[in-house]
């Protein structure tokens, strides 16, 4: 098989993994790592101060309950780790892409209620370290988000690229 | 790849995370998202003014203004950015992020039986409620929010600071 598609033989979509790597390969790999330990980063900022998390979430003003509040401030952080590690790793690399998309948009939505209602809130979204949005919810965090979806949705169209384990499982 | 196995695969990421979320949730300490009402002071002022015992969570500007007389701490929990550019003169800095890592260091100075007037920046602002939340679980009894906040504050013109005095 050449340098271009290939089919699907391993269950990771248009582009075989078993192949050499391609150029493009090789630009989506450092994504896929940065995707993944920024989301590893950032579930495990919040799970460091679970109470922080929560008060953000009931900040945001969603009319949730308390349980729902609550386990979310503990479901989010785990599903972020998880998804982060699965990309930094290259296993089920598209599923974690498509999960961290899924939350991205999600996150997108509620930042968006957030602004639209004019309610002063933070975002906790990475603890301490809220680079490059600093202060209450604003449309930096909208763009940052926006910025990570868009590497989101490259990495799950091109799949692991190079030094991943859906490739070496596939050889 | 297939649609369903790509949900497929995604979804059981997610069930993990929420099986691994929820059994965290089991094995830590409770969350308290509110603040308690302040208990009330143990005994009543000896100079017959109103003690601190009849305030509520939220408290006026007068009301902090009398307990900042009697000389309770103040903590502001707005941004750092924002307590280094003017903060109620001797309140020290405890903004929610404070607690990433547990207890701030600096509340191990304030006692946890007197009363503590929280303020942010007054309106919409809950970073008050819930930094009073969390030093409500750290053991911190008599909680006072100032409603109206920082804002309200420097409008009544009463004492005001600025730089890092009171952050770590």
């Amino acid at each position: 098989m050449g340098r271009g598609r290939a089919p699907d033989r391993d269950g990771q979509g248009g582009h075989a993994v078993n192949e050499k790597p391609t150029a493009i390969g090789w630009l989506v790999f450092p994504l896929r790592l940065v995707l993944g330990g920024l989301f590893m980063l950032a579930g495990y900022l919040k799970l460091s101060a679970v109470p922080v998390f929560a008060g953000a979430i009931l900040g945001f003003k969603m009319d949730l309950p308390d349980h729902i509040v609550i386990g979310s401030a503990f479901v989010v952080p785990w599903v972020e780790i998880i998804a982060g590690a699965m990309l930094v790793l290259g296993f089920w690399t598209r599923a974690a892409a498509a999960l961290i998309g899924v939350l991205l948009l999600a996150f997108i939505a509620m930042l968006g209620s957030v602004i639209f209602r004019g309610i002063d809130a933070h975002c906790s979204c990475f603890g301490k370290f809220e680079f490059p949005c600093d202060g209450p919810i604003g449309w930096c965090h909208i763009i940052r988000n926006t910025v990570l979806l868009g590497m989101t949705v490259t990495v799950g169209a091109w799949g692991p690229g190079p030094l991943a384990i859906d490739r070496e499982s596939t050889k | 790849m297939s649609l369903s196995k790509l949900v497929q695969r995604a979804s059981t990421l997610a069930l993990v995370g929420v099986v691994v979320g929820a059994a965290h949730s089991i094995v830590h300490d409770p969350i308290k998202l509110r603040p308690d009402a302040p208990l009330p002071m143990p005994a009543p002022a000896a100079n017959g003014e109103p003690s601190p015992q009849v305030l509520g969570l939220e408290i006026t500007l007068a009301q902090a203004w009398d307990l900042f007389g009697k000389g309770a701490p103040f903590v502001d929990a707005r941004r750092a950015e924002d307590y280094e550019a003017g903060h109620i003169e001797g309140a020290v800095w405890i903004a929610p992020e404070s607690f990433m890592g547990g207890l701030p260091e600096v509340a191990n100075f304030l006692d946890r039986e007197a009363p503590l007037v929280i303020y942010c920046t007054g309106g919409d602002c809950d970073a008050s409620h819930n930094v009073a939340a969390m030093l409500n679980q750290a053991g911190f009894k008599r909680c006072h929010i100032l409603k109206e906040g920082y804002p309200a504050w420097v409008a009544a013109g009463h004492p005001t600071a600025t730089g890092k005095g009171g952050m770590p």
